[in-house]
């Protein structure tokens, strides 16, 4: 699946139009960065809360190709930046983390 | 991290790692300011004022292994998420202090996890030249103190296991008993 596959009213892409073309394979839910370290898998999408530049930090070291924060939090300046350099897809939305889950479910992209 | 012991435990190796012979750790509940304060001072190699602000962006490491240094960066965002806060005081061929504090009772402060398990290991160090740990509960306080508890081991038939596990619930009970409960 792309990251674009993700893209709806619900859903912004907050990184260049070409992270949209990240492929992603399963998914990994979690707010305790260390946890998401240890059990994401590469490839996955993390779906979190945590905005922080210690999340694209996590991702670039468990190799995970895109990062969606959900319930309204959304990347700084900075994180953008960095994640741009490493090309990895950072997307927001004002839905949890459950509920981000479901829909993908829900739309066979996960 | 899930704990501060594991703060505790990474921030301890970066010392060793920055050449550090002497560690203070020390932990401080104080509960009328509802603050628990947790420090880290080391001799080690220090940093000037340009690596320090360097050491706190996760994509900056010392290590040559990988290009992610994600110790101090997790503690300083550890205390913010649980609205305390963090100080990294550090002076070129002098040391480096840490000092992370958190509201004793926000729901984002990590809980203290194995510290007796972590202390011991750190004082066991084999390049540990001289470590020290406190925990402070208001006036009162509790020193380890390795040599003084190997002391009263001495000439006891045990296994290194037993050691481990005697000082480690010794160390255990003592902070059980300054802070009224179970660690």
């Amino acid at each position: 699946m792309l990251v674009n596959d993700i893209l709806d009213s619900r859903y912004r892409i907050w990184t260049v139009a070409e992270t949209g073309k990240n492929a992603f394979s399963g998914c990994y839910a979690g707010d305790l960065l260390s946890v998401v370290l240890k059990s994401a898998k590469a490839g996955n999408l993390l779906v979190t809360i945590i905005a922080n530049i210690n999340t694209v930090a996590v991702a670039v070291l468990a190799d995970l190709p895109a990062i969606l924060f959900c319930e309204g939090a959304v990347p700084s300046g900075e994180m953008i930046r960095k994640a741009e350099e490493e090309q990895i897809a950072l997307l927001s939305t004002g839905l949890t983390s459950v509920e981000v889950i479901l829909d993908l479910v829900r739309r066979s992209l996960l | 991290m899930k704990d501060l012991s594991l703060f505790v435990l990474d921030l301890a190796e970066n010392a060793i790692a920055a050449h550090a012979s002497r560690i203070e750790i020390r932990i401080e509940e104080n509960r009328e300011a509802n603050r628990l304060t947790l420090q880290i001072r080391d001799n080690g190699c220090g940093m000037d004022e340009s690596m320090c602000r360097r050491a706190l962006d996760p994509f900056f490491t010392t290590k040559t292994t990988r290009k992610i240094g994600l110790g101090l960066p997790f503690v300083k965002m550890a205390a913010e998420l649980a609205e305390g806060c963090f100080r990294l005081d550090s002076e070129s061929g002098k040391g480096t202090i840490v000092t992370a504090e958190f509201p004793i009772d926000h729901l984002n402060t990590p809980p203290l996890g194995d510290l007796p398990a972590t202390i011991y290991t750190l004082s066991t160090h084999q390049e540990m030249h001289e470590f020290t740990f406190y925990y402070v509960v208001g006036s009162d306080r509790f020193e380890y103190d390795l040599d003084q508890i190997k002391s009263i081991l001495d000439g006891l038939p045990l296994t290194r296991g037993d050691v481990m596990k005697f000082i480690t619930e010794y160390i255990r009970e003592h902070i059980d008993h300054l802070r009224g409960g179970k660690l």
